[in-house]
């Protein structure tokens, strides 16, 4: 046989030892990063300076906030110089939008879909491989505004990892269910921009979780977003170590989040391109 | 996520594998029954519950297959035919893995190629380069074949020169050349084409169809849905009839298409156009030493797939040298057939001579057509110059009924026959 690898499209109807597993899963990574370059490609590519504005953007907002909560509302960051604060709770923010912008990747690509068979969580899966990027300049852009504000990072930045990793895993599998229920409750689509903007305000981004009421406390600890939102700003600009035994849970649950969503659209996946 | 994605196969591996223990046909397709539900709905929230298909009254379901069961060897060539919404393309659809049968299951045991679309996944943004690795990593192929395959597939498209060009600024055509290239160079057991050879100039209809053919020479099985006859016929060796999601008819291209084109598959000679004798320019090397006296066709009404005779009296007045052609004519005196060499050693001696050309099995379909028999002066290998050029012309034409499409590049298996007519009789 040639070198040829074969992906779902074909596994799934052909006997499973013609190919193996370890293969097929590559050719499916392969094939989420090629969706998501292209993602990048066709986003970057239309206008001249696309990569100035895809910069500007998030640079903006930072400053409009910075200004309006620290100038105008009078929020601090705690001990933490307030520019260097929003800028951590928007990067992680921003990523986590970015999962929730997948719930109408299904719909987006209906028309591939419908025309060829593969892993269908490779579409989400991609969007989230694709805001990989955001969050990697999004990070270093946060490094730099900190050290310009004479935070030097610390040891404690070798937990950055765990945070992240409690980010990735709740941020696809977030995208994998909003991605797979929208096909059938386009609801869900419409409600969307609401629901991101709720969540936004609802989480520790621009005020730190100190600031909030002690009868809803329980916010900060339940929200994946102010958890991970919180134990960066700590790893990363406190120089303290995150409550381990929180972002443990928090993977876990997660991790669980990512199977269950996994496994629940490969139940009813052949559904989808009845209605998509 | 590699972890994730390997695990969730293990589990499949698992229920797959019985299919491993005896050897099974290439396709297997088992009662399948494919439902869709009649009118929009504001939701389908039910079919978000695991297991449960929101199965509806039976009054509202519309069913696009109907308990479907065949099997296919490899190598098999097999030819989808039925009207619009017979379950063609779902049929296809349910091979590739895209639709999920209703009940029933159907199984591809090897790699496919599928031809639903061409161009699948292009992106307008992203240059003919880019598209054609990103086509390829969509239908399964790895960087290294693509690679290996790069230059064929530009060769075949015939758009190398345009291949960083973004694909929006590309024609209808291209895209479909660019997408039947990429789509045909991966290496498989079958290859599942939907209605994909419509589009594209006939150069580009023909070339498709010879790569269909060389892909199953080189051993892959085909499973061809078209509204195009002319292809079914030529390529596929046995062929399904569906009618509303059944198979009605599943045997020979012949049995098929008898059904297929009516109770009563009419083919008729005209009797008003009868035969006719044009005005052509008729070169002098032959100019009134060949004369074509009539010419019919026999018998006067077939059928789909029934015999015909072309039969012409051509008396020869002195020797000459020329050739005997036959050739069928849309009545839009395009060419419907590729030309038919017959016998010329008669026109070496003078005498009247009836020319019988027989056609097994006659091509059908829609409109008027003509078959023509003329002399020659010789072989002349331009099929667009032989008339003009002809020493005589009779044309018998005949109007033919039925849905098959004209498709050029079609050959007539023609039997000819010399008979002298004794002069003085």
């Amino acid at each position: 046989m040639s070198e040829a690898t074969v992906h779902s499209s074909v596994v799934r109807r052909v006997g499973p030892f013609s190919v193996s597993s370890l293969r097929r899963a590559r050719s499916e990574a392969r094939l989420t990063v090629s969706f998501a370059r292209r993602e990048l490609h066709s986003k970057y590519r239309q206008s001249a300076l696309s990569l100035f504005w895809g910069i500007m953007q998030p640079v903006l907002l930072v400053l409009v906030y910075a200004i309006i909560f620290s100038q105008i509302l009078n929020v601090d960051g705690g001990s933490i110089p307030y520019l260097s604060f929003v800028v951590a709770g928007i990067v992680i923010w921003r990523y986590f939008n970015a999962g929730l912008q997948q719930a109408t990747s299904f719909i987006d690509r209906s028309s591939v879909l419908s025309k060829v068979y593969f892993r269908r969580e490779i579409i989400p899966l991609s969007g989230c491989t694709a805001a990989l990027v955001d969050l990697g300049v999004g990070l270093i852009a946060m490094l730099v505004v900190a050290f310009v504000q004479g935070i030097v990072p610390t040891m404690t930045l070798a937990a950055l990892p765990l945070v992240l990793a409690v980010l990735l895993v709740y941020t696809t599998a977030i995208a994998i269910l909003l991605a797979t229920i929208t096909v059938f409750v386009r609801d869900v689509a419409h409600a969307m921009p609401t629901i991101s903007q709720v969540l936004f305000l609802a989480s520790p981004i621009l005020y730190p979780a100190a600031d909030i009421p002690s009868g809803l406390k329980f916010l900060g600890i339940v929200n994946p977003v102010a958890v991970v939102a919180e134990a960066t700003r700590a790893v990363v600009l406190e120089g303290s170590w995150p409550k381990f035994g929180l972002l443990l849970v928090h993977l876990c649950i997660g991790t669980t989040l990512l199977v269950g969503s996994v496994v629940y659209l490969r139940s009813i996946e052949d559904r989808i391109v009845d209605v998509v | 996520m590699l972890v994730l994605l390997f695990t969730c196969d293990l589990l499949k591996i698992a229920s797959w594998m019985w299919f491993e223990m005896a050897q099974e046909p290439l396709v297997v397709v088992d009662h399948v029954t494919k439902e869709y539900r009649i009118g929009q709905e504001r939701s389908n929230a039910r079919a978000l519950i695991p297991g449960k298909r929101g199965e509806a009254a039976e009054s509202t379901t519309f069913r696009a297959l109907n308990d479907v069961s065949f099997t296919m060897q490899p190598r098999d060539t097999l030819g989808l035919i039925g009207h619009n919404g017979a379950g063609k393309s779902t049929l296809l659809r349910v091979l590739a893995g895209i639709v999920e049968p209703s009940r029933g299951h159907a199984i591809v045991n090897g790699r496919f190629a599928s031809l639903i679309e061409l161009g699948i996944g292009f992106d307008p943004e992203l240059t003919g380069h880019e598209n054609v690795f990103f086509a390829g990593d969509i239908m399964g192929m790895s960087k290294a074949e693509i690679r290996r395959k790069y230059d064929e597939i530009v060769d075949f498209s015939g758009v190398s020169e345009f291949l960083d060009m973004p694909v929006k600024r590309y024609s209808t055509g291209m895209c479909a050349r660019l997408g039947f290239a990429v789509a045909t160079s991966i290496e498989c057991e079958l290859l599942l084409v939907d209605e994909v050879l419509s589009v594209g100039d006939f150069e580009f209809q023909r070339r498709s169809l010879e790569r269909i053919r060389e892909m199953n020479e080189a051993g892959a099985a085909l499973v061809l849905v078209t509204h195009n006859l002319w292809a079914v016929n030529s390529m596929c060796e046995r062929v399904i009839l569906l009618d509303h999601g059944s198979i009605v008819v599943d045997g020979t291209p012949a049995e098929a298409m008898k059904k297929y084109i009516g109770e009563e598959p009419t083919t008729e000679l005209d009797p008003e156009a009868g035969a006719t004798f044009e005005d052509f320019r008729v070169p002098p090397a032959i100019a009134g030493k060949v004369e074509i006296d009539s010419i019919r066709a026999i018998p006067d009404v077939i059928r789909a797939g029934d015999s015909i005779t072309i039969q012409a009296t051509i008396t020869v007045n002195e020797p000459c040298e020329g050739v005997v052609v036959m050739s069928l004519f849309t009545s839009e005196r395009a060419v419907f057939a590729e030309r038919e060499l017959g016998p010329s050693d008669f026109l070496a001696t003078p005498g009247t001579y009836v020319i019988d050309a027989e056609v097994p099995s006659v091509p059908m379909a829609t409109g008027r057509f003509q078959f023509r028999i003329a002399v020659l002066p010789q072989d002349d290998r331009h099929l667009d110059q032989v008339f003009p050029a002809a020493l005589a012309v009779a044309s018998a034409e005949m109007k033919i009924d039925g849905e098959i499409m004209a498709r050029p590049g079609l050959k007539l298996r023609t039997n000819w026959s010399v008979a002298t007519v004794p002069q003085g009789g």
